[in-house]
């Protein structure tokens, strides 16, 4: 509101300006030419200044506070010019913006240094100085007009500075982003001159992450796996809670009657979507759902539609073996009793002691008696229960729980790239222990079902494949006729193409959690000790690049905490690692690297130094990159790293300035 | 995990012959359905850090490996002895107690809530009662829909309680699914 | 030959009483005829010894009666004044049977049947029952008499004679020349004579006495000392008419002896009159009495001396010495004597029904009485005793104690009132008003006695009293003989089947006890409810509650008895625990087992299908378990058996379906998912318990069989009730009782022909008419493929259930032949209602 308001009063003033204005535009002209193709660099320059804010501010802060303030005025300006200038000369009055920021300083500096005592050069210069603050009047008077156009223009990196110093400006914030997905949905057509596409999107993350309270990192990784308009779809999804479901308990009751009593109750309900015969949906209710004389009697679980899917996946059947390797609160364990009627055996382990007890309770509730609940680590349990001894195994892995951020606010901000490879080793582990545990040759089963709450290909599809490579498994359809396939690539990822059999779940789609199924069918007990069969070539590919990066990360990976993990983990680590370096900004990298761990800081400024430069290059010379960086990395020795760093920050510098 | 001792096997029996007179052979004969194996056998009671189980036999065969701190519960658990040696029957143990009932009170709709917080059962509350309720006996408690909901001991004959005033104790409260929720660290 | 005929044509002829009234009229005038002219009696009487004589008015009588004779056997048809001479002309014949008294007879007859409407009806009493063997001693007296005999009669007769001399003396004035040859004659008098005479006497007396009791009261004693004859045929006679007497002249009232008090104190003359009579009365009938209940001793008099008991104790049961008469009909109330007890319940059974004759006293002492005997005989007795009961009425709002009560109080407050007015008015009297005082008290109280006997008003209080006497007592007997029917099994539980299934074994009072249970339910105290319920479970299980584990328990009941018991406990439950709702578990297990155990034979159904009306169909509600376990077993029942059975247990299955929708899902296939059934996951067949049976985890197949039926009634049943579940309950609600049903079918049953039969005929009219018959053929042919590999299915799913898997083999292969035919046997009907069954069914259904 602030801003808006400083507009008016200010573009009253400017009001008698117009005339002049007018008849001073012709002398715009000259400029022209000279600042056309300043205006790539300078947009590249303010793009990795704001990048890395902080690398700029002793360079030059004086003309940044200039620049930023003849912004914060142009801007207040702009929306009375608007009627008598055509589209084509706005990007010229940008331009003229951005020059006028730019050339004093240059020109100055250039005529010091020429010769100092001319007078008359001085009063040229001075007038020249009073011709371009008219000429900055006008200008801005025309920005004034422009601004006030449906087209929609970026915000410089100074109307940022000023806005993180103001409280933040909601629904200026909101407008922002509707604007942006709006030209980015068409870009062609909307876009603004010599605004490049992932401008936008930086400016786009920037604003969800204040404006929805992600951390860069969250939505960095959000919007490398959705188009924009479907990110934003996901992120409103998020926001709003899905709808309580239930499980009818098919060993007591059936779904009619128990949707009579509840409806009798005052429930409002409907069953739940075709593919469950035993789900219904609650509106809303006059009793406490969850306190109903049914609900103690075990009629029913309360418990997410996605939690359904693992289950029906796994298809249990009666009179079988089943291990719930992480069985709590037991709403996946009691279906599944259920499905087998109480008959056979379930073993229901979970790690975490305090919710031993709501999984007894619920189990107990529900009238399941063929469990066997035991409190062991997933990881020993093949050494408790015996390898090759199951029929099937449900792991509904521990995962960031990035999928169920409408449950719980705080996975927006807490989750960070260490979690995520956390979680994703653990869950590695945790598959290995579960195919260990599987009969291959039992005559009913011999399945494993992997699940997580998690949207991250690092928690899912990555696991999936690493599972694929390390033991004679292969990936079976879930037997879910609806959900999303798995990623078969992910950015320079390439993942065994069976991973398509496997299902994702997005609450903006299927109006449940954000989930990951996938179905695994043992093949031998034997554990292949090579690699699975037929790598595909980019798969072999990826596999090298990580390989080339795999010494120097694992040297680190000593500082980091992460010793334990096995090559492999390290080669899809790094390729983590390097790929959200390659995408996603590396500014955001850095803030919170720099914030947690000052050890990584290097590094990542290697990376963001590997990126700014591919970023800042052409768009043809990318393809060679990858090459060129991997001769630097693995031509350095580590000692050299720091010197190394210095030198690709001034080679970038001197870059950008050569470029003129 | 271990079989029960000559005593506990009596109290426990005990315990349970109250609520089903003869159809205590049922529970301790009957053929579990449980387990993997062709013949799961029959059931057995088991006792782990002084709660009683009711295990289908191959379950607790398979439930050896597992090592004593790190299992948790198996089968169903039916209740618990005191350190003084007496045995409380749970609110779990109304698995097996309700299809075995042999004395049986049905509450009015409108008495169930007040059950489920643990009070006792009035004759006002009482929508159907089963004959031969003898003083001291052990009552399963359900809704008018036979959903079971606890149990008890009778405090009077069936035919007293039709002399009796609207709010006279028929039914001691013992147990009640309500406990689910409102201790389910107890349990 | 003849006679034979005529005897039969002579038992309708005994006078009914309605006719009395004009008789009697008409008897006083000929009374006064015959008594002016005796001479003429005794005249013809003697004269007809002599039968050679031809005498002129005998030659007329004889004419008269040819010419009666003719002119009866002409018109049959009589008017009313008619029918009487026609009697009469009967019995002329009757008496011509025995060809020396015709004229005899005749007179006899002018003579006696006027005053004996009663003991006419005595003798014809006499004839219905021991008529036979009476004639025989008559045949005897007439044709064998030893020397001996003859001559003790000649004695007797002489003795007689004289008596009747004396007697003729007095009342003839002037002799007729003849007598001197009657004088002669009256030697050789034979025993028939003295027999006629002794008749005759009676007969007279029996005149006097209903002409007018006050006078000839004393002639009673002679008519007791008749009785004490040794002629049985003559005592027995004597009974009956003294009998006839006694009821007409016994009055309405119960006499009081006079006390000395009174006797002293002089009172007016006809009062003293009127004391003797009534003393004599009293005295005579007490001799009576004691002679009858002497006789009842004896075999050959007992028929009719209980006759003479029962009738007046029917007749007369506010009168004294009520209390013997009750003590001998009680006593022969069981006797193995089928006439006699059937005589004695029936007089205890009027005695039950107007209680009004005797305000109730006399039914408390009977039941008292039985229940005694009861005790004595230790339960075993003649059922007859003890169904007696169930004539009794007790009305309700009386036995209600608390307006009872209120009222009473209020009747003590009147009478104390009243007392308390009289006394001081009383004490201030002097003796003689005082006397006379009481002697009004006592009047006003006789009086009002008498008026209550009369007017049925008896006091509350004092009603209330007798009933509850009598419904302890008679609550005493049922439990008694409960008791000691649960000992004798108890005494010999190895007792084997045979006994159990030839009818009630060992405890003949059971059955009626049983019933009578069941219709004074809602009077039964409280207190004895529990242990009544406790015996009756014990009962109904047959006494083998403790070992039920022991498998097949074997039982000295029938199993129509114990359900009777299960029914019986349920209408007490019912009638008195309504207030709070009582689930007799134990009986519901009871009657589960006995549905098995039911044979179409051996038991009758009637009593299965009570037991299923009332504790299935009008109980409130079940648990969801108990009646899915009995929804599957009725299926499986109404597999096995016929088809009022079967018909029977299908509406009780669909009153089960429609009551408690839970049990529905018995007709899906699968019950969204895993099985209701809790912990018991899968249907036992063999459960005892039905609430262990687990039967919600099974499926109503049996219906599929049932809907192709033989019966079409059935088959549609089935069929409507197997699509109940996706319909709405509302639509069909039957309101068809199953015992209703049952009836219904059973009479029908004997009409039903097979319907094979019909579909033959029809389907060779079909053949006949041709064009359709193909089509139809074929449809029905792959229908009924289809139906038999679905059938297949769920048998493999239920082959569990052996004997249910024989019935459906049998009735698959009855189906397989029979399919077709039905279908167009279906067809063809619905084309043409007029067969009988459809409308039935229809009305059944909908």
């Amino acid at each position: 509101m602030g801003a808006t308001a400083v507009n008016k009063n200010t573009g009253s003033k400017r009001q008698q300006k117009k005339k002049q204005a007018l008849q001073k535009k012709k002398q715009n002209k000259e400029f022209f030419n000279a600042k056309t193709q300043k205006q790539m660099d300078l947009s590249d320059h303010s793009d990795s200044s704001d990048e890395e804010v902080e690398e700029y501010e002793d360079v030059n802060g004086v003309q940044e506070d200039s620049g930023s303030a003849s912004d914060i005025s142009s801007e207040g300006d702009d929306p009375l010019a608007h009627d008598f200038l055509q589209g084509s000369e706005e990007s010229d009055d940008e331009d003229d913006k951005g020059a006028s920021t730019q050339d004093p300083t240059s020109d100055s500096c250039s005529d010091s240094d020429s010769d100092e005592s001319d007078i008359e050069a001085k009063s040229k210069a001075i007038d020249e100085e009073k011709k371009k603050e008219e000429e900055e009047a006008v200008a801005e008077m025309q920005l004034n007009i422009k601004d006030e156009s449906d087209e929609f223009r970026l915000p410089t990196k100074q109307e940022l500075e000023e806005e993180s110093l103001r409280p933040p400006d909601l629904p200026n914030m909101q407008r922002r982003i509707k604007e942006i997905v709006r030209v980015l949905s068409n870009f062609k057509a909307l876009r603004q001159e010599g605004a490049t596409r992932k401008e936008y999107v930086e400016q786009l993350k920037r604003d969800l992450s204040s404006y929805y309270g992600y951390n860069e990192f969250l939505i960095g990784a959000l919007v490398e796996m959705f188009p924009i308009v479907e990110l934003m779809e996901l992120i409103e999804a998020f926001e709003k809670p899905r709808p309580i479901c239930l499980r009818t308990n098919t060993l007591k009751t059936r779904r009619r009657d128990l949707a009579d009593v509840l409806i009798n109750r005052g429930v409002n309900l409907d069953p739940l979507s075709k593919w469950s015969k035993v789900g219904l949906v609650v509106y809303d209710s006059q009793v406490p759902i969850g306190a109903t004389p049914e609900y103690m009697a075990g009629f029913y679980m309360l418990q997410s539609a996605s939690s359904f899917l693992p289950v029906m996946a796994l298809a249990p059947q009666e009179k079988e073996r089943i291990i719930d390797m992480a069985a709590a609160p037991g709403g996946k364990t009691t279906y599944i009793a259920a499905l087998m009627k109480n008959s056979g055996m379930i073993f229901a382990n979970e790690m975490k002691v305090p919710r031993l007890h709501s999984l007894t309770a619920n189990l107990h509730r529900m009238g399941v008696t063929n469990t066997v609940v035991c409190n062991y680590d997933g990881k020993e349990l093949p050494k408790v229960l015996g390898v090759n001894s199951v029929d099937r195994v449900l792991l509904d892995a521990p995962c960031s729980g990035t999928g169920v951020i409408s449950k719980d606010e705080s996975v927006k901000t807490s989750k960070s790239l260490e979690e995520i490879q956390k979680c994703a080793h653990l869950q590695k582990q945790l598959i290995l222990a579960a195919i260990d545990m599987v009969d291959a040759n039992s005559k009913s089963g011999g399945f494993i079902v992997y699940s997580t709450c998690s949207i991250m290909v690092a928690e899912n599809e990555a696991v999936i494949d690493y599972a694929l490579k390390k033991r004679d498994v292969k990936l079976v359809p879930c037997g879910l006729d609806f959900g999303r396939p798995g990623f078969i690539r992910f950015r320079e990822q390439r993942f065994h193409p069976s991973l398509e059999k496997t299902r994702r779940f997005y609450p903006h789609v299927h109006n449940m959690d954000g989930f990951f199924v996938a179905k695994l069918k043992k093949m031998s007990n034997a554990k292949p000790k090579v690699e699975s069969s037929t790598p595909s070539e980019t798969v072999e590919e990826g596999l090298e690049l990580g390989e080339n990066g795999s010494e120097k990360d694992s040297q680190e990976n000593v500082k980091q905490h992460l010793v334990e993990h096995s090559r492999k983990e390290n080669k899809v680590l790094k390729k983590d690692i390097t790929d959200n370096g390659k995408k996603e900004s590396p500014s955001s990298a850095i803030k919170n690297k720099k914030r947690k761990f000052p050890s990584r800081e290097r590094n990542d400024i290697t990376e963001n130094g590997k990126k700014r430069s591919p970023s800042s290059a052409i768009k043809r010379k990318k393809r060679k990159f990858p090459s060129r960086e991997q001769i630097e990395k693995i031509s350095r020795a580590r000692e050299e790293k720091r010197k190394a760093l210095r030198e690709k920050k001034k080679a970038a510098r001197q870059k950008s300035g050569g470029g003129e | 995990m271990r079989p029960l001792d000559e005593k506990e096997t009596t109290v426990v029996l005990e315990k349970l012959l109250k609520f089903t007179d003869n159809n205590l052979q049922n529970i301790v004969y009957n053929p579990s359905h449980e387990g993997p194996d062709p013949n799961p056998g029959r059931y057995c009671f088991r006792l782990h850090k002084n709660k009683v189980y009711y295990v289908s036999e191959s379950l607790v065969k398979r439930a050896t490996n597992v090592a004593r701190a790190n299992l948790v519960s198996l089968g169903t658990c039916i209740g618990k002895f005191t350190h003084h040696g007496n045995f409380h029957l749970t609110v779990q143990a109304l698995t097996i107690l309700a299809p075995n009932a042999k004395h049986k009170v049905w509450l009015k709709p409108t008495s169930e809530m007040s059950f489920l917080y643990g009070n006792h059962v009035l004759k006002g509350g009482l929508g159907r009662i089963t004959d031969a309720i003898a003083p001291g006996k052990g009552v399963v408690v359900f809704s008018m829909s036979d959903v079971p909901l606890g149990f008890g001991i009778a405090a009077k004959s069936a035919q007293d309680c039709r002399k009796l005033d609207p709010n006279g104790i028929v039914v001691l409260h013992q147990a009640d699914i309500g406990e689910y929720l409102r201790k389910e660290e107890e349990l | 030959m003849v006679k034979k005929q005529k005897q039969k044509i002579i038992l309708p002829p005994d006078l009914p009483p309605d006719i009395n009234e004009d008789e009697i009229e008409v008897s006083d005038e000929d009374l006064q005829f015959v008594n002016e002219n005796r001479e003429y009696a005794g005249f013809v009487s003697r004269l007809d010894t002599k039968s050679i004589t031809k005498h002129v008015t005998r030659v007329a009588d004889v004419k008269e009666d040819a010419l009666e004779a003719l002119y009866e056997k002409r018109l049959k048809k009589k008017l009313l004044q008619r029918e009487q001479e026609e009697d009469s002309k009967l019995q002329v014949d009757h008496v011509e049977a025995l060809p020396i008294k015709t004229l005899d007879g005749q007179l006899k007859y002018r003579t006696v049947t006027k005053p004996s409407t009663a003991s006419e009806s005595g003798v014809t009493g006499e004839r219905e029952t021991g008529g036979d063997d009476e004639d025989d001693t008559a045949g005897k007296s007439i044709v064998k008499l030893t020397k001996a005999e003859k001559r003790a009669k000649l004695k007797k007769s002489r003795k007689e004679a004289k008596k009747q001399g004396k007697e003729l003396d007095e009342s003839e004035a002037e002799q007729t020349p003849q007598a001197v040859v009657l004088a002669e004659v009256k030697e050789d008098l034979t025993a028939e004579e003295a027999f006629e005479n002794k008749k005759r006497k009676l007969a007279e007396l029996g005149i006097a006495l209903l002409a007018d009791p006050e006078s000839n009261i004393k002639s009673l004693k002679e008519f007791l000392q008749l009785c004490k004859d040794n002629d049985h045929a003559i005592v027995k006679l004597g009974l009956l008419s003294l009998l006839a007497v006694f009821k007409d002249i016994i009055p309405g009232y119960r006499i009081r002896l006079p006390t000395e008090k009174e006797q002293e104190m002089k009172v007016s003359k006809d009062v003293k009159k009127m004391r003797f009579y009534e003393s004599t009365l009293l005295s005579s009938y007490k001799a009576y009495l004691q002679r009858l209940t002497a006789l009842e001793k004896q075999l050959s008099f007992q028929q009719v001396a209980i006759r003479c008991i029962c009738t007046l104790l029917d007749a007369v049961p506010h009168f004294n010495f009520r209390e013997s008469l009750l003590g001998v009909v009680v006593r022969n109330i069981g006797s193995p004597d089928d006439v006699i007890r059937r005589l004695c319940c029936s007089t205890i059974k009027s005695l039950f029904k107007n209680e009004g004759k005797h305000g109730g006293e006399a039914t408390v002492e009977a039941v008292r009485l039985i229940a005694h005997y009861v005790k004595d005989h230790n339960c075993q007795w003649h059922p007859d005793s003890i169904e007696v009961f169930l004539s009794l009425s007790f009305d309700e709002d009386i036995s209600r104690p608390e307006k009872a009560d209120e009222k009473n109080k209020g009747k003590n407050k009147k009478n104390k009132k009243r007392k308390s007015v009289e006394e001081p008015s009383q004490l201030q009297d002097n003796r003689r008003k005082r006397s006379k005082q009481e002697l009004t008290e006592k009047m006003r109280e006789e009086v009002n006695a008498d008026y209550k006997a009369v007017a049925f008003t008896p006091n509350v209080a004092e009603q209330r009293r007798k009933q509850s006497e009598t419904l302890s007592a008679v609550f005493e007997t049922y439990f008694r003989i409960l008791k000691h029917a649960l000992q004798s099994i108890a005494a010999r539980p190895e007792v084997d089947a045979s006994l159990s299934a030839g009818g009630s074994g060992s405890h003949p009072l059971l059955a009626p006890c049983l019933k009578g249970l069941g219709k004074f339910s809602h009077l039964i105290d409280i207190d004895f409810m529990g242990n009544l319920i406790d015996h009756l479970k014990r009962l109904a299980s047959g006494g083998s509650i403790s070992e039920n584990n022991s498998g097949k328990c074997l039982t000295s009941l029938t199993v129509s008895e114990r359900l009777q018991c299960c029914i019986v406990a349920f209408k007490v439950m019912r009638t008195n625990l309504d207030a709070l709702n009582v689930d007799l578990q134990q009986f519901f297990v009871q009657l589960y087992n006995l549905i098995l155990e039911y044979r179409p034979g051996r038991d009758q159904g009637e009593v299965l299908t009570e037991a299923l009306k009332v504790m299935l169909c009008d109980d409130r509600q079940h648990d969801m378990q108990k009646a899915a376990a009995f929804v599957k077993r009725l299926a499986t029942f109404s597999l096995c058996f016929g088809s009022a059975e079967s018909m029977a247990a299908l509406v009780t299955l669909k009153h089960l379906l429609q009551k408690n929708i839970k049990c529905r899902n018995l007709l899906e296939n699968d019950a969204g998912g895993g099985s209701v059934s809790g912990s018991i996951a899968k249907y036992h067949p063999y459960e005892k318990d039905s609430n262990l049976s687990g039967a919600l985890a099974s499926v109503l197949w049996e219906l599929n069989l049932l809907s192709k039926h033989y019966h079409p009634a059935i088959s549609l049943l089935a069929s409507n009730i197997s699509s109940m579940s996706v319909a709405n309950n509302q639509v069909y609600l039957s309101n068809i009782s199953p015992i209703q049903a049952f009836t219904d079918m059973s009479l029908e049953r004997e009409t039903f022909d097979p319907p094979s039969g019909i579909n033959k005929s029809n389907n060779k009219r079909k053949r006949g008419i041709g064009s359709s018959i193909s089509a139809s053929v074929e449809t029905s042919g792959e229908t009924s493929s289809i139906d038999e590999d679905e059938l297949r299915k769920k048998l493999s799913a239920h082959f569990m259930l052996l004997r249910d898997i024989k019935e459906n083999k049998k009735l698959r292969s009855e189906l397989e032949h029979v399919t077709s035919s039905l279908q167009q046997h279906k067809e063809y009907k619905q084309q043409k209602r007029k067969t009988t069954q459809r409308p039935k069914s229809k009305k059944k259904l909908v």
